[in-house]
């Protein structure tokens, strides 16, 4: 089997959001998520170029929606994890998994 | 509510990325934004910039040869009769400033940002037609010169020649090498496109 790529922080934490958004993840809503449940607030341009350097390293992909009124009729990218994504997430969470074992930072220590 | 629809960011941001994903970023940016158009354009500048650093970051033969098109386009600038030309370029370009109070680093940096950006910017205006756009120029200085050489008898040498026409062979080839990297970026969007499935 092929070795998951790996993953920087950022593009770790932006490939989850797009997981968690499933079928409703496009710039704006990864952008609220990261926001929301990582307290990052991301200027646009960074999420952009990580999302096209992650479809570049074929972790995600897009695909356009229907255009709208209340974008000025722009359609919509949606983005959603393939399974290479799946791979190189689980690849990253056992990683840190294994590093945060026996520590206790989170209050309760990982067994 | 329907927004404005901000053709010129679109557009303006296809300079540094496709323009499927220019449309859908410009969207983005225009939803987020909800019509306070000063927030709106703060974005889209900085996302500009954004796409065309990864951008270089992942061409650096394209980089090189922006530079090296700008480059020429800076020493080119003072010869022309396009006093504004060169004015918009002063800032940038160490021609601008005293090089007496310049160290070499300095000179240097001034030099590869200078040509940088000439460079970003005849790539951005020449998008699609870099071949035509690059040949109009190169060919404007031999011209001027010949023009000049006429008009005032200046004296021709075999050095004054090779100048002129070495500068304008190297932003040629600039300009077909930066067609060909946009044509490879155009195939790889088309693919993309075409494996992509609409989505309500």
């Amino acid at each position: 089997m092929v070795e998951p790529l790996p993953l920087g922080e950022f593009e770790h934490l932006v490939l989850l959001a797009v997981l968690r958004l499933d079928d409703g993840a496009y710039g704006v809503t990864i952008r609220r998520e990261l926001a929301e449940r990582a307290g990052r607030e991301v200027a646009p341009g960074a999420l952009y170029t990580t999302l096209d350097r992650l479809e570049d390293k074929g972790l995600v992909e897009s695909r356009l929606g229907d255009p709208t009124a209340e974008r000025g009729g722009r359609a919509k990218r949606y983005y959603s994890v393939t399974t290479n994504g799946f791979r190189a997430i689980a690849a990253a969470q056992r990683a840190v998994r294994n590093l945060m074992e026996g520590l206790n930072i989170l209050g309760d220590a990982i067994a | 509510m329907p927004l404005p629809k901000y053709s010129f960011a679109e557009v303006f941001l296809s300079f540094f990325t496709s323009p499927g994903r220019a449309a859908s970023i410009a969207g983005d940016l225009a939803e987020e934004s909800q019509g306070r158009r000063f927030r709106f354009w703060r974005q889209v500048i900085g996302t500009a910039v954004s796409l065309g650093f990864r951008q270089l970051g992942t061409a650096p033969v394209q980089l090189l040869l922006l530079l090296l098109a700008g480059n020429i386009v800076i020493d080119w600038t003072p010869k022309l009769t396009l006093e504004g030309v060169r004015n918009a370029f002063a800032n940038w370009s160490a021609h601008a400033v005293d090089p007496q109070a310049l160290t070499l680093k300095q000179l240097l940096l001034t030099r590869v940002a200078g040509s940088l950006v000439a460079g970003l910017i005849l790539a951005a205006l020449s998008r699609g037609r870099e071949v035509m756009v690059c040949t109009v120029v190169a060919l404007s200085r031999p011209i001027l010169f010949l023009v000049t050489w006429l008009w005032f008898s200046y004296p021709l040498t075999w050095t004054i020649l090779m100048l002129n026409s070495v500068s304008p062979l190297l932003l040629i080839s600039t300009a077909v090498c930066v067609r060909r990297l946009n044509l490879q970026d155009q195939i790889a969007e088309d693919a993309r496109r075409r494996d992509s499935t609409p989505a309500s």
